[in-house]
């Protein structure tokens, strides 16, 4: 294993240090629940019902469930579903959303005005009730839980992409392309849209940590993923029932969420102090900085320092 | 003043009018027959003239767009539709279950801007010791766990292995505590965060380093000088985790059967009782959006310089 290499002098390095812990463990997590077949003791689905309800051992490191089927097993088979469709969750959201600010920033002041009244309107809805709503309308199941998801956090990457492009293409470098005479289509999509990837790679890396959330999520209150596939959240709503014999049951797919969340976040702030360093040393993409904003605060003539 | 308020309130009518419809949207173009969707697989058994019928009345037969109208229209006259799984109206079923849930929110939010500020403080008061470090990174884990699984966690801790709060269902403060508790420290670590960075930033200012010139007393710089002024991201990053809070509501009930709102939504989810999950998205809409106003005007508190109009 490589250290990170001391600074570099002429080139920046800029990701923190717990950048790279969130990266890590990241990575760890998803390369473990790739090996699952090869780290597990049984299959994930394999009852024993001699073995029910048995505490941590040197065979079952995480003890067994109410059926007698590994917990370790199930952890990481849990993960390999999780992790893997939250990924596709969160790219799919950030590339309808993507798409969708793209067109609300490029668009005629009316569509935009009623796009954004509809991504307003959504996003005033906690996207975890949008979720719940959306999977009613489904059913239950892993699928339907990812497509809600995805839905759900849409609208947040449509603002955000949106927002960039407004910024962005009133910069110099912007009018220089549409003055060396470059069709708008290009101007969008090679020159202003590439200014929006940062903020979408930040927002992603975040929204990561909230889809595995509520995917388990999802899935403890029976909506997600359908037994008898393992599922952290399933697992946890089983541990519940078994609390006072077996506690140990809840420990593994909480660690394990906590774990993907906290990897998530991590990298997502190094990500975005990164690219705020970039920004305020003259980058492209002019960025606002991590302080809140009051609400509204952008919308001319609403606020007016007395 | 009095113009900005009725701006803002008539902005959000038109938001929570365009959220319903979005949400009425979804629900009808879910698969599946709309009127199995409304009434119960039962009515399956009806001879087919009946259910026809049973779909005119419904108002089914009719074009997406119009039966969206007369929705809203609906709602606009106080009428939220039936619960398909109790029979009763849903404004009724609404009403029984939002003080719980307001209770909880209320005392979780408590919790967290207690909890958040004093960390919070206590990490930029101790900024270049060792105290900051192991704040910070416990911060960082706190805001890591998933709220169900310090639910659990609590609950195993405190009901069953101390048995010192009892596990289950509603009623008086002993039941609220777990609950409150474990939404709280969810919502109190990004507090903690926020209120950090927005002292030690706020520490820097000039005039603060005056009043320390004046020779006052320690605390005192910190809080009245410096708090102060920190305040304002604060209460921001309590009213977005506030939004959040409300969607973390539906794992803490389903933990602890808390008998709030989002038992109810789940409970209605899973009885695909659609009327039902229209009216929860409707109250907590209403709810976020008077959240936000009300952040918006303690600002004027805040800051005298934010004026509104």
């Amino acid at each position: 294993m490589t250290g990170a290499p001391a600074a570099r002098p002429g080139r920046r390095r800029r990701l923190h240090p717990s950048g790279v812990v969130g990266a890590t463990l990241l990575a760890v997590l998803l390369v473990a629940t790739l090996l699952a077949p090869w780290l597990s003791p049984r299959g994930p689905t394999e009852v024993d019902l001699r073995r029910r309800l048995q505490p941590p051992s040197w065979n079952e490191p995480l003890g067994t469930d109410e059926l007698g089927r590994s917990t370790l097993a199930r952890a990481l088979h849990a993960g390999r579903v999780s992790l893997w469709v939250a990924v596709v969750t969160v790219l799919a959201a950030a590339a309808a959303g993507g798409a969708l600010g793209l067109l609300a920033g490029a668009a005629p002041g009316r569509l935009d005005g009623l796009l954004m009244r509809l991504v307003d309107a959504l996003l005033i809805c906690p996207p975890l009730l949008l979720a719940l709503v959306i999977v009613g309308a489904l059913g239950p199941g892993l699928w339907p839980a990812a497509i809600a998801l995805a839905v759900a956090e849409t609208p947040v990457f449509a603002r955000l992409v949106r927002s960039v492009i407004l910024t962005t293409r009133e910069l110099p470098y912007v009018e220089a392309a549409v003055a060396s005479g470059a069709r708008p289509r290009r101007v969008l999509l090679r020159h202003v849209l590439p200014a929006a990837t940062g903020v979408v790679v930040v927002q992603a890396t975040v929204t990561m940590g909230f889809v595995v959330v509520a995917l388990a999520g999802l899935g403890f209150l029976g909506l997600g993923v359908q037994p008898p596939t393992a599922d952290w959240g399933d697992m946890l709503a089983r541990a519940r029932h078994h609390l006072p014999a077996a506690p140990w049951l809840m420990l593994a797919p909480g660690a394990a969420i906590t774990a993907a969340v906290l990897g998530a976040n991590l990298l997502g702030d190094a990500l975005r102090d990164a690219l705020a360093d970039r920004a305020g040393a003259g980058g492209g993409a002019r960025l606002a900085r991590r302080a809140p904003v009051a609400r509204g605060a952008g919308v001319p003539g609403h606020r007016r320092p007395g | 003043m009095v113009a900005y308020l009725l701006a803002r309130l008539g902005g959000g009518a038109v938001s929570v009018a365009l959220l319903l419809v979005v949400v009425h949207g979804l629900v009808a173009a879910a698969p599946g027959d709309p009127l199995v969707a409304l009434l119960g697989p039962g009515i399956l058994g009806l001879p087919e003239a009946q259910r026809e019928r049973m779909r005119i009345e419904a108002g089914l037969d009719r074009p997406w767009p119009q039966q969206a109208a007369a929705y809203l229209g609906a709602v606009l006259r106080g009428d939220l539709g039936t619960s398909r799984r109790s029979g009763r109206p849903v404004a009724d079923e609404l009403r029984g279950r939002l003080p719980a849930t307001v209770a909880l929110a209320a005392a979780a939010l408590t919790l967290a801007l207690a909890l958040g500020l004093i960390v919070g403080v206590a990490a930029a008061a101790f900024a270049r010791s060792w105290l900051d470090p192991l704040l910070t990174g416990a911060l960082l884990l706190g805001a890591a766990v998933p709220v169900y699984w310090t639910g659990l966690l609590l609950l195993y801790a405190f009901s069953l292995a101390l048995g010192w709060l009892p596990a289950s269902g509603g009623g008086g403060w002993r039941h609220l505590l777990l609950p409150a508790l474990s939404l709280g420290l969810a919502s109190a670590a990004p507090l903690a965060r926020v209120t950090r960075a927005a002292l030690l930033d706020a520490l820097a200012a000039p005039h603060v380093v005056a009043a320390r010139a004046r020779g006052l007393s320690r605390p005192s710089v910190l809080l009245r000088h410096g708090l102060r002024n920190a305040l304002a991201p604060v209460v921001t990053v309590a009213a977005i985790d506030l939004g959040r809070m409300l969607g973390g509501v539906v794992f803490v009930e389903a933990v602890f059967g808390w008998p709030g709102l989002g038992h109810l939504a789940v409970d209605a989810i899973l009885a695909r009782d659609l009327a039902l999950v229209q009216g929860v998205v409707l109250v907590t809409a209403v709810a976020v959006l008077a959240l936000g106003l009300l952040v918006d005007l303690t600002y004027l508190r805040l800051d005298p310089r934010v004026r509104y109009r």
